[in-house]
């Protein structure tokens, strides 16, 4: 068998997952994470992913305006 | 990036294998072995489990495996000092080819276990390193990715776990699985304590008139906007579910939802000895907000004068929309009746 003719790498588990899942959802965040670890320990990783993402929450929902009738 | 596979496997003196070395080559992910019965299909499924993990998992699950099992990994025909091994050329998930090889040094004994030499890239090496080449093994006795016809039986009768474990290492999803253990952590140490606010929206999405409009509000963060609209909407269902048109302007809606409560309220008898106490420390915490909303004032006097006097109101207050939403603290008119 030629170079030529090495079928393409197949995905990884985790770039299967991703494919799955809504594109900029915390969850394909979450994985992109994953992935990007690269046998480095997991939990660091994600704690950044939701670290973000809580301040992304917090960012559109303050101020809250005070809606006096 | 893709699995870690082997690319080679050379074995000599293994079982049916004989004194020349036997090489395999595997150019491809997917491989098909056939042949005849006694040709050693079953020898280089074996070979592979006992590269991996010095064992074959064979001796253990079967009742006479022991005896049965007795110098049966060495070749009996293999001439003295000749050595008994399987070899293959590993490629991790990087594409880096490794060579492992298994030397079998003392054979299974009836009742001893065999013995054996692990060595990577010629160095001799301790169990776990098989590991860093990122081959997953699952837990005893089927440790190996290797299914084998004596495999099934035990695996119909294990526990579900053991038996999810082994498929998990049998088709190399283990990474999905710590991936899921790490996101369940997550959610551990970031579970949120509903507050008291919550906890009465959660109560107040049980009424069936606002259940629709205000559920959504507890499904994720909801803006001002959203909690407006949510309950304008709850307060216009929930008078038309006392068969009224509901006003358009949502101040005038709201007073019509209070004033139906309040109808609601009179009818209400308050039963002996379950009169409830006004707490000095809630009377504190309305007085103050009432300071920051004074026009709301005449209508907290008569709330705490009925919360005095009607067990049933704490049961009816939850019926008033504007007390539900912990946003809503910051958001006047709703301020003072959520600190109520």
């Amino acid at each position: 068998m030629t170079t030529e003719e090495q079928p393409p790498a197949a995905p990884t588990n985790l770039e299967r997952l991703r494919g799955h899942l809504t594109k900029d959802s915390l969850a394909e965040r979450l994985v992109v994470a994953a992935m990007a670890a690269e046998g480095a320990p997991l939990l660091p990783a994600l704690h950044q992913v939701i670290a973000g993402r809580l301040e992304e929450i917090k960012r559109k929902h303050e101020p809250v305006p005070d809606q006096q009738a | 990036m893709s699995p870690c596979r082997i690319s080679k496997l050379e074995i000599q003196g293994f079982r049916s294998f004989g004194r020349d070395a036997q090489t395999l080559e595997l150019p491809s992910l997917l491989a098909a072995v056939w042949g005849p019965n006694s040709q050693g299909k079953t020898s280089l499924a074996e070979a592979v489990e006992f590269l991996l993990t010095g064992h074959i998992v064979r001796r253990d699950l079967m009742a006479s495996g022991q005896d049965e099992f007795a110098d049966a990994l060495r070749n009996c025909h293999l001439p003295a000092g000749t050595p008994c091994f399987v070899q293959a050329v590993i490629v991790d998930a990087d594409g880096a080819p490794h060579t492992v090889k298994r030397t079998l040094k003392t054979d299974y004994g009836k009742k001893q276990d065999c013995e054996t030499i692990l060595e990577i890239g010629g160095a001799i090496v301790s169990e776990a390193e098989i590991a860093t080449l990122g081959i997953v093994l699952s837990q005893p006795p089927l440790r190996a990715p290797v299914l084998a016809q004596h495999t099934l039986g035990y695996l119909f009768s294990a526990r579900p776990q053991d038996r999810a474990g082994y498929f998990k290492a049998l088709l190399e999803v283990t990474d999905l699985d710590e991936f899921r253990s790490a996101v369940a952590a997550l959610e551990k140490e970031n579970e949120v304590v509903p507050g008291p606010l919550i906890i009465k929206l959660e109560a107040a999405t049980a009424i069936p008139a606002a259940r629709k409009n205000l559920r959504p509000l507890l499904a994720k963060v909801p803006g001002a906007s959203a909690i407006d609209f949510a309950f304008a909407a709850a307060c216009r269902e929930l008078i038309e579910s006392f068969g009224e048109t509901a006003p358009t302007d949502h101040a005038t809606r709201l007073a019509r939802v209070e004033e139906i409560l309040a109808e609601k309220r009179a009818r209400t008898f308050a039963l002996k000895g379950l009169i409830a106490k006004p707490s000095l420390h809630g009377l504190k915490r309305l007085t103050s907000s009432m300071r920051n909303s004074p026009s709301t004032l005449p209508n907290a006097r008569r709330s705490m004068k009925r919360r005095a006097v009607s067990p049933a109101f704490s049961v009816k207050r939850s019926l008033c929309p504007p007390l539900l939403v912990q946003r809503a603290v910051s958001i006047a008119p709703y301020a003072a009746l959520m600190k109520a």
